[in-house]
């Protein structure tokens, strides 16, 4: 189909500019714009329902969801956090309205981006388990994920547990905790 | 086993007190449609799931559906943040205000307690799935009826955000049940029940 090989070629170009799914690349592309969002998200919503995998001969009296395809066309992990998706094929938003805040754009936000695209992405695997690209996708976000957190933890404090009590109290319980009200983070 | 991170998975960030919206968004902490019972039937249906794709997606999705009960949680405990006596009665906010003060109590919007009658988990790998496939629409249902009635973008952000999820939830669930059609006897997959059943009827 003609709009889903424009949808892909834009996001292939913008992987050829990540790399490594470096964080600071991701940002740094969508910062200066060389990723225009509106296009992409136009083209999806132009495109309609993303197709994917029907049994040919399903017998009546059961119900059939589509796979999803290998290789869908796929967000960087700081839009998918945007837009609860990493899929823009499952992004069905309410009125057909999918302008969102940008909220990956703070230092946990950062984080929180790269959390989800791990997040969204194993649940994919569950149904998805031999996917090998999706599978080194995966390690990739991981290791990301990891450095960010660990920069991360070193200003703000231990996310986990066990990055805890390296210090003379137990930081653990420090304010805030993500519940609480705070006007930057 | 369960960790905690020290993080919600998507901010909450909401300025303005406002207790006449928690009214209804509680219903998403504690109500039948909610993050609560999702959690909680999601994790509950894993032990008799025969494969291991199925074990994996119930744990990994009814974990998620946990971070989701702490953002509602998060929002309800934000916009009832700091409310005078005025706020309370103008919202009508007084019933929940008069047995939880400003606590958070997992109920329903008609007040009604979370309840495990919220759920099912009936034990046969076909149900399960399609009741977590219903489950999934009526949690959107209920987040499409919150955004009709939240005019503040500050709550209305991550009730988007947890609106888009349900979506991708119910993509999954379904091809969770592809999985196990894929690999029974199509000419009647309803012959036996393969979280109960070892012996395939012939």
């Amino acid at each position: 189909m003609e709009f889903d090989n424009i949808l892909s070629q834009l996001l292939r170009q913008e992987e050829d500019r990540m790399g490594a799914y470096g964080e600071e690349t991701e940002e740094d592309a969508i910062n200066t714009g060389k990723i225009d969002k509106t296009d992409r998200v136009m083209e999806s919503h132009r495109r309609g329902a993303e197709m994917g995998d029907l049994p040919c001969d399903a017998p009546i009296g059961m119900t059939y969801t589509p796979m999803q395809r290998r290789n869908s066309p796929r967000y960087t992990a700081g839009e998918g956090l945007d837009r609860g998706t990493l899929w823009p094929g499952l992004e069905l938003p309410w009125k057909n309205n999918s302008s969102v805040r940008s909220v990956s754009n703070t230092p946990l936000g950062e984080v929180q981006a790269l959390d989800f695209a791990l997040v969204e992405l194993a649940m994919y695997l569950d149904t998805h388990p031999d996917d090998t690209d999706a599978i080194m996708l995966f390690g990739q976000y991981a290791k990301a994920y990891e450095e960010k957190k660990a920069a991360y933890e070193k200003t703000y404090g231990p996310l986990v547990k066990t990055s805890a009590g390296k210090g003379d109290r137990w930081n653990w319980i420090d304010n805030p905790w993500p519940w609480d009200y705070v006007d930057r983070r | 086993m369960f960790e905690y991170e020290k993080k919600l998975q998507y901010p909450v960030k909401i300025k303005r007190t406002n207790p006449a919206l928690a009214k209804f968004i509680i219903t998403q902490y504690g109500g039948p449609d909610g993050e609560l019972a999702a959690s909680i039937r999601y994790l509950s249906q894993r032990y008799s799931m025969p494969y291991p794709e199925l074990k994996g997606l119930l744990t990994d999705i009814g974990t998620e559906e946990l971070g989701h009960f702490e953002m509602i949680g998060a929002i309800v405990h934000q916009l009832t943040r700091d409310m005078s006596i005025e706020e309370i009665k103008k919202a009508g906010f007084d019933t929940y205000f008069v047995d939880h003060t400003a606590g958070i109590y997992p109920q329903a919007a008609s007040g009604t307690p979370w309840t495990a009658a919220f759920i099912q988990s009936k034990g046969d790998t076909i149900t399960d799935l399609v009741e977590d496939m219903a489950a999934e629409q009526k949690a959107r249902t209920t987040y499409d009826n919150i955004l009709r009635m939240v005019d503040d973008p500050d709550v209305a952000d991550p009730i988007k955000f947890l609106r888009e999820r349900e979506v991708v939830h119910f993509q999954r669930f379904g091809e969770g049940l592809r999985l196990v059609t894929d690999r029974l006897d199509s000419r009647n997959f309803y012959a036996f029940n393969p979280s109960f059943d070892r012996v395939q009827t012939r």
